[in-house]
């Protein structure tokens, strides 16, 4: 049978069934589509399809053009095979507003030779998003599975909301029990099945007994004993021990692993054995006196960071590197610098052999600055010499452009009463002795509790003492204390003293006499605009202000550490939502992990003497999102009490309140215990109390300046972003992400050549929205694709139906995204379209002609052509290669130029039909491209030849060090065991082990040499023409 | 460089009573395009199905009228399909009366000659708007431009009703083309009725247009449907199967169809009763509508809407119990529901749908016929409210090669079981006869 294919439609393929008519005057005639029922069409609307047409070049010989669409589709489903290098597959596919800096780590962690990374970012710039991110990211490139979140206890709810709310992952929080369950089941099912867990420190961080049992492979005995988190472990460590068990893991407060002797950390090592990529998050400064960014680095990779001599070293040589990349940034480009720099590293150890530096050197001997590609690339090679800036992505708050709420302080004085003085005084007076007489029997959170009590609220505190309701106080400790491995006990002798002064000051209510209530009344009723939080650390004290708030007319809400997850987003929701209720109550803890950007005022009810922990509370709704131009601070400051001149002569200098303190969590929380032990362990005058603040403030402030310079300086370490910024910049201008509008063209054509006969609904309730009912075989075919593949449920797929929406806008807003839910390129039902695409190729006819109404060209015919490249060696590099040439003059663009261009023009061009052009130009064009993209491929080539020896460089030398250190310790273990007369048997396993380790090497060497074996691959795609006319 | 390959461009012209849409494609490249006509030197795109007499001159809609010298003639439509059933008298005097003159010729001729009269305008309108849509149209030798009328599905299965649709028809083409424009009526009836058969016009039901909308978009399959046509003066009902082409090729079968009067201008005139005022007639339909400033008529209004409610529920309950006995249980379970027309709203028509399909046990969403993608750009926002009155021209706009064949119910309001076209429940078993 004849195959043809219609003139004005290309892609539309199929063959003569035979059957024709003359109708109308004209002949008709049957076709058998390929992707349609059969139907009569005019023959001359037809032309058969010359034989022997099968790659582009066969096209380019006999063009017959396409639609604009056909372009868009073409498009669509190259990037949509998630391999792009130079694409940002996280960039507009979650519910969160777009921000450059949070994709600096996508960057960073693509291109990282390890797929370990540390986002060291200041507070609140948002690096659970950043983390989150970086998953969505491996997903999409090579259909990531398993991802383990560890964090602290209280922020597992708010990972698993954050993941399922903004990211459309739907995470469990496991318990050991289920976790082994859960790996082991998975192991059965051919490890296929998915998983995205959120486990805690404290729940899973291994027993002593567990990590003594787990390394010792001598003992298989011993791991009978293992507790259920200690054998998870073991099942996760054996899951792990040919292919990683997680494809990410990301360590939150990854601070908390920084003593390499705590189970925190131990537990950070054996995860970090199971896990390809890794993600520690953690605010971090990044200076070379930090010891928390070198423990942090090692648990990354504890073979290149194995000892802190060498890292020293590796901080030093980085800085050439820095310099040199800080040189390419500059413009113009300071030349001779970026050669000094250069030349320097060949000196060192880390990179001085790596085959990219002498590339960087040739290249930047010859750089003409005004080739902004070759800036670009030899800014490419630079950067794989920064081999700490591959293991760090750290964003200041300074460097983030966007605008900043300006903070405003309020100070609402008070003055207590007498009665409520000598009582605050009574009890001062009880506690400095208390903790004099202690000698360090209990810790001071714990002796000092009363006072802070009372200098929250005095009615609460007496209410606390009579009912014997004192068990705020882990919380108390928790909110202020790192809560890795504290252990306190629960006593409070206290109620004495209270009741002593109680009875002495019998005749005065307290509750009626509340002077500091008075005046936070009194504010949110004649001062307080806007929704507030107020902040207090106890909850008797919140209880209490619920209750006198209620009485007298003002609504507000509560949060705290005993109300539910569930309760506390409600609770909230209705907050936000509820225009009657101005203020919300909450604890430290009740707060935790939330984010209030909608309220602009902020009230400390009692106020933390350490100014990180007012930090934090500000941080609440000081973030990232804050809609409002200022934030006001609330402070109730009671006259001629200790917490006063703490806060006038340490926290007013200090300027917390204004401005943010950045990251000095350790130099404050140490400046804070030692003030209060001075302030609270023996009788001091007002002016001896002064002193002592004064001193502390001096103190804090030298530090501070002392850590502030070291981070300034870091910027030399691990340079400053920009240029990952400017590619972030970059992909987003050249529109490499998928966007709504890819998705929806993708979308639709795939069920009109697929599936006809699925009612689609689009725009309506309003733009971006959809909704789908699927005929019974498309149903079948999702359904199908879902199960085989074990994807979880998504909550815009059900039977028949298909809902919600492409746009990430929609998709944040409150009612609609409640209704409509989000479906980004990773969603199983795009997912379902590109595996049925890949069957069919995509379908698609790779010759496209379209009109483009534009002053950014001169008028005349434009010819362009699309290649992709693809570069395999240790890593898979493919790009979209773009050429535009002008058919008249002969002009062509350098491929970055014709990739912007011919972006613009798919958005603003209109329909070219039946273009035809003439030949002998056209082949002439299209040949002069190819022979740019030659030159291009090779150069190409070279860059990834060279990034890939260096690849090889650094992963052998891990491998070899990481297994070098493995037999280094059996090697120690058995002399230790000859030395002791053990048994043969046992000293045959340990050399039996060595003898397994150095044929793992060799192995691991060996596969890394071969898959470094370079093999390039050109596939052209697509050509066209344009027909450029001026507005 | 010339154009290689022929423009075929298909036509669509919706003749209706109130105002004439039409939609023209151009089926080379599939390029859609909702036809604006001129008139009065403005450019709309609902041009009213009106033509203008200034004693006996036709004066033509782009022209200049409004001197109060002219004769209105509403209703050409009608007027055709009336005169057609011997019954022309009617209109006759409506329009006598509206215009107080007396014809001088026989009254079924001069409808004729005022329908041709109009259409020729029409033509000349559409083949303007095809010019300056594709300049170059006309330069290649096989380009061709068809022109696709519908006829009430009641008169497609007339077929002397359907000659006098075509006969306008055609002299209306052939003499856009001819570019006369100063015939006397007389001449023009004469030349009407020796007109010989054009091979450029098609004709299609109005319902199966309809239908075509959603047959031929993304989500056409199929099935056994309910069309819920709501216009503003009735509600037309039809029962349709189209079944796999694999089965019977494209045909349309009907199974059932009613008309109801229950179209959308009806909630206003039966919330007037028995009172004639017009101002009241503006505010109750401004109070349908939402306009609150009317409110206080809203309870008029929702009486009226559950009285539609009612009578339009029992009709679609006659139509589908018609139906049913052509069907074995599962296959009438599949049915679905179509709706389409300008008037649509969830109370009454929705409602009367659900209540009525529940009452089958079925268990359908109405479904809305699909709206070109890009036809109606220009409309912007209003494109969802105005689009779906152009669904019958949207689904004539379809070259004739790809509409189905129809087979009609013979008498669609007293229809009776078994009165009309066998539809057999086993495709295989179908007699193409």
């Amino acid at each position: 049978m004849m195959r043809v294919r219609k003139v004005a439609n290309p892609s539309m393929t199929g063959e003569l069934t035979g059957i024709e008519q003359i109708a109308g005057g004209i002949r008709l005639v049957e076709v058998r589509w390929d992707s349609s029922s059969p139907s009569k069409v005019p023959f001359l609307q037809l032309e058969t399809i010359p034989q022997g047409i099968s790659g582009l070049n066969d096209h380019i010989q006999k063009p017959r053009f396409g639609q604009l669409d056909d372009l868009r589709r073409l498009l669509t489903f190259q990037k949509l095979q998630g391999t792009l290098h130079d694409f940002i597959y996280s960039m507009d596919a979650a519910r969160i507003d777009f921000l450059e800096y949070q994709f600096k780590p996508v960057l960073r962690f693509i291109d990282s030779p390890t797929e370990r990374l540390l986002i060291a970012d200041e507070v609140g710039l948002g690096k659970t998003i950043e983390a989150a991110l970086i998953w969505l990211e491996l997903q999409a490139r090579r259909n990531a599975r398993r991802l383990l979140v560890v964090c602290p206890g209280m922020l597992t709810s708010k990972w698993k909301r954050e993941l399922e709310e903004k990211f459309g992952v739907t995470a469990e929080i496991r318990d050991p029990t289920t976790a082994l369950n859960a790996v082991r089941q998975i192991i059965r099912a051919g490890r296929h099945g998915p998983a995205a867990w959120i486990v805690s420190y404290t729940s899973f961080r291994p027993w002593k007994e567990d990590w003594v049992a787990l390394n010792e492979p001598e003992k298989p005995e011993s791991k009978n004993a293992l507790s259920p988190r200690g054998l998870f472990l073991d099942a996760l460590r054996v899951a792990s021990e040919e292919t990683p068990f997680f494809d990410l893991a990301i360590f939150d407060e990854a601070h908390l692993m920084r003593n390499p002797e705590t189970a925190n950390s131990r537990l950070g090592r054996l995860i970090s054995e199971s896990s390809r990529s890794l993600l520690c998050v953690s605010a971090t400064p990044v200076n070379n006196k930090s010891e928390d960014l070198f423990s942090l680095l090692r648990l990354l990779d504890e073979d290149f960071f194995s000892s802190s001599a060498l890292f020293d070293q590796l901080l030093n040589e980085n800085r050439a590197a820095v310099t040199a990349m800080n040189c390419l940034m500059r413009q113009p480009v300071d030349v001779d610098k970026l050669c000094e720099s250069l030349q320097a590293l060949k000196q060192s150890q880390f990179v001085g052999n790596h085959p990219a530096l002498d590339r960087a050197i040739s290249e930047a001997s010859a750089l003409d600055e005004r080739d902004h590609d070759r800036v670009i690339r030899l800014q490419s090679i630079v950067e794989d010499l920064n081999v700490l800036g591959g293991y760090v992505s750290r964003t200041r708050r300074r460097q983030v452009k966007e605008q900043r709420a300006i903070r405003r302080v309020h100070i609402l004085p008070v003055e207590f009463s007498d009665e409520e003085s000598r009582f605050y005084w009574g009890v001062t007076t009880g506690v400095r002795l208390r903790v004099a007489q202690d000698g360090g029997q209990f810790s001071l959170f714990h002796l000092i509790t009363p006072q802070l009590r009372m200098a929250s609220c005095i009615p609460a505190m007496i209410e606390s003492y009579r009912t014997g309701d004192l068990e705020d106080l882990d919380a108390l400790i928790e909110a202020g204390t790192d809560a890795d491995g504290t252990e306190t006990t629960s006593v409070d002798s206290f109620s004495r003293v209270i009741a002593q002064l109680q009875n002495d000051l019998r005749h005065f209510d307290f509750e009626i006499n509340d002077t500091k209530y008075r005046a936070l009344k009194d504010y949110i009723l004649t001062q307080l605009q806007g929704k507030a939080v107020l902040f207090s650390f106890f909850k008797g004290t919140l209880n209490y202000l619920v209750r006198r708030l209620n009485s007298d007319g003002i609504r507000c809400s509560v949060i705290h550490g005993d109300v539910p997850q569930a309760a506390r987003d409600e609770i909230l929701a209705d907050f936000e939502r509820d225009q009657s209720i101005h203020i919300l109550l909450s604890s430290e803890v009740g707060s935790e992990g939330i984010d209030l950007q909608f309220c602009n005022v902020l009230v400390n009810y009692d106020l933390p003497w350490n100014p990180m922990r007012v930090e934090q509370r500000i941080g609440r709704i000081d973030r990232v999102g804050q809609k409002s131009k200022t934030i006001t601070i609330v402070h109730l400051k009671v006259a001629n009490t200790i917490e006063d001149r703490v806060y006038s002569k340490l926290h007013v200098k200090l300027q917390i309140f204004e401005n943010s303190i950045g990251d000095l969590e350790a130099v404050l929380g140490q400046e804070e215990e030692k003030l209060r032990r001075g302030l609270l362990s023996r009788e001091l005058t007002p002016q001896e109390e002064e002193q002592m603040i004064d001193q502390t403030e001096r103190a804090v402030v030298s530090r501070m300046n002392q850590m502030r310079e070291l981070e300034n300086a870091g910027g030399t370490l691990l340079a400053h972003g920009d240029f990952i910024s400017a590619r972030v910049g970059r992909q987003r201008d050249m529109r490499r992400f998928i966007t709504p509008q890819d998705l929806e063209i993708y979308l639709k054509d795939f069920f009109s050549r697929n599936f006809t006969g699925c009612r689609e609904i689009w725009h309506t309730p309003c733009a971006g929205c959809f909704s789908i009912e699927l005929t019974m075989e498309a149903m079948l075919s999702l359904q199908d694709f879902i199960e085989q593949g074990k994807y979880p449920s998504h909550p815009g797929i059900l039977g028949r139906k298909v809902w919600g929406t492409f746009n990430t806008e929609v998709a944040k807003h409150r009612e609609l995204g409640a209704t409509f839910p989000l479906h980004n390129h990773l969603s199983p039902l795009i997912r379902w379209i590109t595996r049925r695409n890949e069957h069919s190729s995509g379908g698609v006819h790779p010759l496209a002609a379209f009109r483009w109404r534009t002053n950014k060209l001169l008028a005349g015919i434009y010819s362009y052509r699309i290649e992709r490249w693809t570069l395999v060696g240790l890593r898979k590099q493919e790009h979209l290669c773009f050429g535009v040439s002008n058919m008249t003059t002969g002009e062509v663009w350098p491929p970055l130029e014709a990739e912007k261009l011919l972006g613009l023009a798919l958005q603003e061009s209109d329909r070219w039909d039946l273009a035809e052009v003439e030949q002998e130009s056209w082949l002439a064009v299209q040949a002069r491209i190819k022979e740019q993209f030659a030159l291009l491929f090779d150069q190409a080539c070279r860059d990834f030849e060279v990034r890939n020896l260096g690849l090889l460089q650094i992963q052998v030398a891990q491998v070899t060090r990481h297994f070098d250190r493995r037999m280094s310790i059996d090697q120690q273990r058995l002399a230790t065991m000859k030395e002791k007369g053990r048994k043969q048997a046992m000293l045959r396993l340990i050399e039996s082990n060595m003898e397994k380790d150095q044929e793992r090497r060799l192995h691991r060497i060996t596969e890394l040499q071969n898959r470094a074996i370079f093999s390039p691959e050109i596939s052209e795609i697509g050509a066209g023409v344009i027909k450029v006319e001026a507005t | 460089m010339a154009r290689s390959t022929p423009f075929l461009l298909s036509a669509g012209i919706d003749f209706g009573t109130a105002f004439t849409k039409a939609m023209i494609r151009n089926t080379t490249t599939e390029e859609l395009y909702a036809v604006s006509f001129s008139q009065c030197g403005e450019e709309v795109f609902f041009l009213p199905s009106v033509l203008y007499l200034r004693g006996d001159q036709l004066i033509h809609p782009n022209g200049q009228f409004g001197t109060n010298e002219e004769s209105t003639i509403p209703y050409l439509k009608m007027a055709l399909a009336e005169k057609c059933r011997s019954n022309p008298v009617q209109w006759g005097e409506m329009v006598c009366h509206l215009n107080g003159h007396k014809f001088p010729y026989s009254l079924e001729k001069y409808i004729e000659a005022l329908v041709g009269c109009y259409l020729r305008d029409v033509v000349i309108q559409t083949l303007k708007f095809a010019f300056s849509k594709w300049s170059d149209f006309g330069t290649h030798p096989e380009d061709r431009i068809y022109f696709q009328m519908s006829v009430p599905a009641e008169d497609a299965q007339q077929e002397a009703i359907l000659d006098c649709f075509r006969k306008c028809l055609f002299w209306a083409v052939d003499r856009a083309y001819s570019g006369h424009k100063d015939d006397s009526l007389i001449d023009i009836q004469a030349a009407i009725e020796s007109h010989p058969v054009r091979d450029d016009c098609f004709f299609l039901a109005e319902v199966t247009a309809n239908v075509l909308t959603y047959r031929l978009s993304r989500a056409g399959r199929p099935g056994l449907y309910l069309f819920v046509d709501v216009g503003a003066g009735t509600v037309d009902l039809s029962v349709f199967l189209y079944p796999k082409p694999e089965y019977f090729g494209e045909r349309m079968n009907y199974a059932a169809a009613r008309v109801s009067f229950t179209g959308s201008s009806q909630i206003e005139l039966r919330a007037m009763g028995s009172e004639s005022d017009q101002k009241l007639l503006a505010q109750l339909r401004a109070c349908k509508e939402g306009d609150e400033t009317f409110a206080i008529h809203q309870a008029r209004i929702d009486t009226s809407k559950q009285s539609l409610v009612e009578e339009l529920e029992s009709a679609i309950r006659k139509t589908l119990g018609e139906a049913k006995d052509f069907f074995i249980s599962h296959q009438f379970n599949s049915l679905e529901v179509l709706i389409g027309g300008g008037g649509w709203c969830s109370v009454p028509y929705g409602e009367a749908v659900k209540n009525a399909i529940n009452g089958f046990h079925l268990n359908s969403e109405p479904y809305p016929l699909p709206q070109p993608e890009n036809a109606f750009e220009i409309w912007g926002e209003n494109a969802s409210l105005l689009a779906p009155r152009f669904s019958v021209a949207h689904g004539l706009s379809h070259p004739y090669w790809t509409w189905p064949e129809e087979r009609y119910p013979h008498h669609m309001k007293t229809m009776k079981a078994g009165t009309h076209t066998p539809i057999r429940i086993n495709p295989a078993h179908e007699d193409d006869g």
